[in-house]
């Protein structure tokens, strides 16, 4: 077995040799804090990433959220106005909802107690003096007229009966 | 007899207005809406003297020439005095006239 011995230049080259590459590799490999820096800046980088993504996310969930509340409503509105469609007439007529535009016709009932003849003339009559205020525009006047009417319809029945019956008794007397 | 105690009685403050309203243009014939503008008699109280005026054979009404089909609306009742009215109008709006002759001396009548 041979055993060589280097001489003693070459093993301090060979060791300068050594540590010159420990010092390269020191200097080129890099640091773990300044990699771990970097790590971290680059997560803190994909957090940004993720937080702006899920505020995106939460305004497109915002907005779905905002159009489906409009997407109700709207319904709501649709099946209000249906409902508010489907109300008794007579709730209408006395102005409990919404109001409406004049009629220009005196309530049926209020000729109930007049005769036929009396009752088709009220009728003609009264028609065309509601008409008449509302083609001037004054659709106040005309609902108050169109009550007051009613009312008097009543109030003429009675004493168109009452005269016709006195006459009558008279003659018969 | 019956006709004479109808014609000559006193009448209400309304059935005056309404009389002088119909005197106003005793040639013209008015109809129901503007006798209630002209007289600011109420609506239904207005109705019921034309009526009884109508009644008493003091106004002559007549309905408008018209087919309600083809115009899409009622005909219209017009009101006239006729002679006997124009007579009983004159004489219960004297007092009146008298009285705005007394208030205001250059306020002329019919």
């Amino acid at each position: 077995m041979t055993i060589v011995i280097p001489s003693l230049g070459a093993l301090g080259s060979l060791i300068g040799a050594l540590w010159g590459y420990l010092n390269w590799r020191e200097r080129v490999r890099p640091d773990a804090k300044a990699l771990r820096n970097r790590e971290l800046k680059d997560i803190q980088g994909d957090l940004k990433e993720l937080r702006r993504l899920e505020h995106v996310g939460e305004l497109l969930l915002h907005q779905r959220e905002t159009r489906e509340i409009l997407l109700q409503r709207q319904m709501e509105a649709e099946e209000l106005a249906k409902t508010e469609r489907e109300i008794p007439r007579f709730l209408r007529a006395w102005g409990v909802t919404r109001r409406h535009a004049p009629q220009n016709t005196v309530p049926s009932w209020a000729f109930l107690l007049l005769t036929p003849d009396d009752a088709q003339r009220y009728k003609w009559e009264w028609s065309d003096h509601l008409r008449q205020l509302i083609e001037d525009d004054e659709a106040k006047q005309a609902r108050i007229d169109r009550r007051r009417l009613a009312l008097a319809a009543i109030f003429l029945a009675i004493v168109l009966r009452a005269r016709r019956a006195l006459g009558l008794l008279r003659r018969t007397l | 007899m019956n006709r004479d105690k109808r014609t000559t009685r006193r009448r209400s403050h309304q059935t005056r207005l309404v009389l002088r309203v119909l005197l106003d243009a005793p040639s013209e014939e008015v109809y129901g809406l503007q006798v209630v503008r002209a007289s600011g008699v109420g609506v239904g109280t207005k109705y019921a003297i034309l009526r009884r005026l109508e009644d008493e054979g003091l106004l002559d009404g007549r309905w408008e020439q018209m087919d309600p089909s083809d115009e899409g609306r009622p005909p219209r009742r017009y009101y006239r005095l006729n002679g006997e009215g124009r007579k009983v109008a004159l004489r219960e709006t004297a007092k009146d006239r008298q009285a705005l002759r007394l208030l205001a001396p250059g306020w002329s009548s019919v």
